[in-house]
């Protein structure tokens, strides 16, 4: 790998990080969201503009899931809990396996939505996906997760081209959370956890996590053939297991340093790109520090560097029509930012970044120490302006300069793919923007509109993956591809009914993306001996209209908290007349979405259940295999239930019975299997699961 | 498959939710201490740098004149609902009493001083005091501290709004976290 590239590129980086220092000081990630969730009365957040700010004062659609949201939920996992909002569209597969997107467009291997732990992103880049499973920390040790609909790339940089999921961790130095959970359950399913917070002294405390967790898939209606992975549980199960340490240290009065790491091993059936079923094994650590020095007068500086590892063993396919490959993804990021107030009102944010993502393995090139780089250097600047007591207006904008690197040339001796350079080493400099208005017409009410554009950057396996597939097929990453581009503006209305106890709103959004990236497909080969290709291309561009309406609040004399939403999309493609480009955005996207969670407490005992309505569609996708290349199947609507019942044995003891897609077993995203030496489209249907819980705080 | 149609009837829909939605009129905003201003004051005293690692003891006076009928009694209910409540402050006991403005300076100075809405017409005695004992003042009516007399105003209408004087606060020789004061209105 060369090294002026990213040297140049850090020495840059430095010159604007001193640069920056010497303008001002800025911006503090040590924020405490228990004490200032208590003080506002709602939840707090700095995902909107990097400054923090009650969640009713954003100027992005947002939502916050608390704390207590969560534990009332019973959800075992988060894409479980994220499907309860509006915009959020949630298709699982595989039990420990669910492709999460904002506002349509939601594919297999979701690569548009960006997912963060307290700030480190845990999407993917190697791939272009999240894999909820492999985060290190455990449902009980989230504080709140926020939801930002729509771009956000001028704050979080490059694929937060759809929206952002923030998982916001307790803050050991403010947050005193311990626990220990058993659970066990129908499916095989069985789980150990726990957590301890620790406050050394009164400048110093840390929480350690651990979980170990396994069930069995759900029952596959075509089964999947793939070879185990290594260390793999029994077919068709599924096993993970995590461990995670967050640390605080208050080193003087206005100087704070958090250091986090962890490790999670997780492996199961899962979805591989190009929609094939497979076995996996996935290895993932960081590590993490921030340190935040608030200066006073001139502003409060952040400065924030982490490493991400992730290692993902992936099965071989049964007649070898895939064979095992591993590869190796790392992320290092530096971040520097700063906060501060030149006037009255006006808070101005500095940022700048750089990214080093590596990936490397067989799956690039033919030797495992083939490897890709990609190197990012980024630059943004957030204005946030209070113009008078109802209008305030928020402006961010980002350039972003990328370059890649690869030392392997590919081998397209026989490939069917016009691609004019396999060799090219991509680059180039985006800009992202986001602005919003927002107007409060009274205390209870206010109004909001917003634009932005957001970009997703081509994966390193989108640009670069190079693998021998079969004797019939080959993959190739494509160089040749352009950014994504998200354009959204959005309308939004949020209303306050305090002597009612709830709260209500609307949001109606236009949306364009172009050059969409998407999987596309060669075939060739005589009749009965079919053969095909496969990459990626910009296959066009794609509109959309959301409509999403939301209330939530308590009543029953604040014994029974209900949050209901509807969501209408509509969506119009536009591709280009490639007849390879077999895109289809607009029918597989569910044109209607209800959701009603309900959560009663009253004395030790408590009931919640939620329920989901999403309505049919027809699903298309590009599929590795050379029998069926392309399929599309009609996934018809489904309602699904979940639901729990909770008795607090004492204060701090509880035992709970969770119920998981009560109503009905259904399919939500179809995939491919091969079965004997025909392939055929199938999915699981998501099975009925109970599961007993007891969890003891401490 | 054409976006225009539609759009036209999802406009309706959106008309249709403002109307019903529409704002109305505000209330006539709670003048007396409630529980829930009580815990916001409190809450808030986690965020002021000095105060959150002090040893033993915080007190709160909550202001009255014996110039201004009822104000004693205000302040004296203002105090017990202080007290009543649960501090944030991991290791300081909170004291609440009710403070007079004449014979402020007899005794001990409370360290934060509640100033009610009704002690508008003292606000130039009050500035003085204030900050000649080096007293942290706070209250209920944003005018308080656009008047330069208050550092922390709070304000609970549908939602909690935070006012900060950060020059009347470094007078009283005090500064707040920076992620308070990034989300208070600073004045």
């Amino acid at each position: 790998m060369k090294t002026t590239g990213p040297m140049k590129m850090l020495t840059a980086l430095l010159a604007v990080c001193m640069i920056t220092a010497a303008a001002t000081p800025v911006k503090a990630q040590n924020v405490d969201y228990t004490g200032l969730e208590a003080l506002y009365n709602e939840p707090v957040t700095t995902s909107a503009t990097g400054k923090p700010q009650p969640v009713s004062k954003v100027p992005v659609s947002m939502d916050i899931i608390t704390d207590k949201e969560i534990r009332s939920s019973g959800a075992q996992d988060i894409p479980d809990l994220l499907r309860r909002y509006a915009g959020v569209d949630v298709a699982r597969n595989f039990r420990d396996h669910a492709d999460v997107n904002i506002r349509g467009y939601n594919q297999p291997y979701a690569n548009r939505l960006l997912v963060l732990i307290n700030g480190r992103q845990v999407y993917m880049d190697l791939f272009g996906m999240t894999l909820w499973n492999s985060f290190p920390v455990r449902m009980d040790e989230i504080k709140q997760i926020e939801i930002v609909r729509g771009p956000n790339s001028s704050l979080f940089g490059f694929n937060a081209a759809s929206g952002v999921i923030n998982i916001i961790t307790y803050n050991p130095m403010y947050d005193d959370v311990s626990d220990v959970r058993l659970g066990y359950g129908s499916r095989g399913y069985n789980s150990f956890g726990g957590m301890k917070t620790l406050n050394l002294r009164d400048d110093m405390a840390v929480r350690f996590s651990g979980e170990r967790t396994g069930y069995d898939e759900f029952p596959h209606n075509e089964r999947i053939n793939s070879t185990r992975v290594p260390d793999a549980p029994a077919k068709n199960a599924f096993q993970k297991e995590s461990l995670n340490m967050d640390s605080q240290i208050r080193l003087t009065d206005n100087i704070f340093a958090r250091i986090e790491a962890g490790y999670n091993q997780q492996r199961g059936d899962n979805l591989t790109i190009f929609n094939t079923a497979r076995a996996t094994s996935t290895h993932s650590r960081h590590i993490k520090a921030d340190l935040s020095y608030d200066s006073g007068s001139a502003g409060v500086f952040d400065l924030t560097a982490y490493h991400n590892f992730n290692h993902m063993t992936v099965g071989r396919h049964r007649f070898n029509t895939f064979p095992e490959f591993s590869i190796a993804n790392r992320l290092t990021s530096i971040q520097l930012s700063n906060l501060f107030s030149p006037y009255t009102n006006h808070n101005i944010r500095l940022s700048a970044e750089f990214r080093n993502n590596y990936g490397e393995g067989n799956a690039l090139g033919k030797s495992d120490d083939d490897n890709f780089t990609i190197n990012t250097l980024s630059g943004g600047a957030m204005w946030d302006w209070r113009i008078s007591d109802h209008w305030s207006m928020d402006n961010a904008v980002r350039v972003d300069h990328w370059s890649t690197d690869r030392d392997f040339t590919m081998d397209t001796s026989d490939t069917k793919i016009n691609l004019p350079s396999l060799d090219l080493e991509p680059g180039g400099t985006e800009f992202s923007f986001n602005s919003g208005i927002v107007y409060e017409v009274d205390p209870r009410s206010s109004v909001r509109f917003s634009v932005g554009r957001g970009l997703h950057v081509p994966s390193i396996v989108e640009l670069a993956f190079d693998e021998n597939t079969s004797a019939f097929s080959e993959l190739y990453g494509n160089p040749t591809l352009n950014p994504e581009v998200n354009y959204t503006a959005d309308l939004g209305y949020t209303r306050k009914f305090p002597d009612q106890n709830f709260s209500a709103g609307s949001n109606i959004v236009y949306q364009r993306i172009e050059d969409l990236i998407a999987p596309t497909v060669r075939e060739f080969g005589p009749p009965g001996n079919p053969k095909a290709d496969y990459t990626f291309e910009n296959v066009g561009n794609s509109e959309a209209v959301f409509l999403e309406l939301f209330a939530k609040g308590t009543c029953l004399d604040k014994t029974l908290n209900w949050n209901i939403n509807y969501t209408y999309s509509l969506l119009s493609d536009s591709g280009s007349d490639n007849p390879d480009h077999r895109f289809n955005f607009e029918d597989a996207q569910p044109d209607h979405k209800i959701n009603l969670a309900l959560d009663y407490k009253k004395g030790p005992f408590e009931l919640g259940t939620d329920v989901h309505f999403v309505s049919g569609i027809k699903y298309s996708a590009v599929t590795a295999d050379f029998f069926n290349s392309y399929y599309q199947k009609d996934v018809s609507a489904y309602v699904l239930l979940n639901a729990r019942a909770a008795y607090n044995i004492t204060e701090n003891t509880t035992l709970s019975l969770n119920g998981y897609n009560l109503a009905e077993e259904h399919e939500e995203r179809p995939y491919f299997v091969q079965n004997a030496l025909i392939g055929r489209d199938g999915a699981n249907e998501l099975g009925r699961t109970v599961v007993m819980s007891l969890q003891h705080r401490f | 498959m054409g976006i225009s149609i539609k759009i036209r009837s999802l406009l309706l829909g959106i008309g249709l939710i403002s109307i019903i939605l529409a704002p109305s009129s505000l209330m006539a905003q709670e003048r007396s201490v409630t529980s829930g201003e009580a815990r916001t004051v409190l809450n808030t005293l986690k965020y002021i740098r000095g105060i959150e690692r002090k040893q033993g003891e915080v007190m709160i006076g909550v202001l009255f004149s014996e110039d201004i009928p009822g104000s004693e009694v205000l302040a004296r209910r203002a105090a017990q609902e202080l007290e009543s409540q649960k501090n944030s402050l991991k290791k300081i006991k909170v004291r609440a009493v009710k403070a007079s403005l004449r014979s402020f300076q007899q005794g001990l100075p409370p360290d934060i001083l509640i100033v009610p809405s009704l002690m508008a017409g003292s606000y130039p005695r009050i500035k003085e005091v204030s900050r000649k004992n080096k007293v942290i003042t706070i209250s209920l009516d944003s005018a308080c501290v656009r008047e330069q007399v208050c550092a922390i105003g709070i304000e609970s209408g549908g939602s909690t709004e935070i006012y900060l004087n950060e020059k009347v606060l470094s007078e009283s020789g005090y500064d707040v976290d920076a992620a308070f004061k990034y989300m208070a209105i600073r004045l």
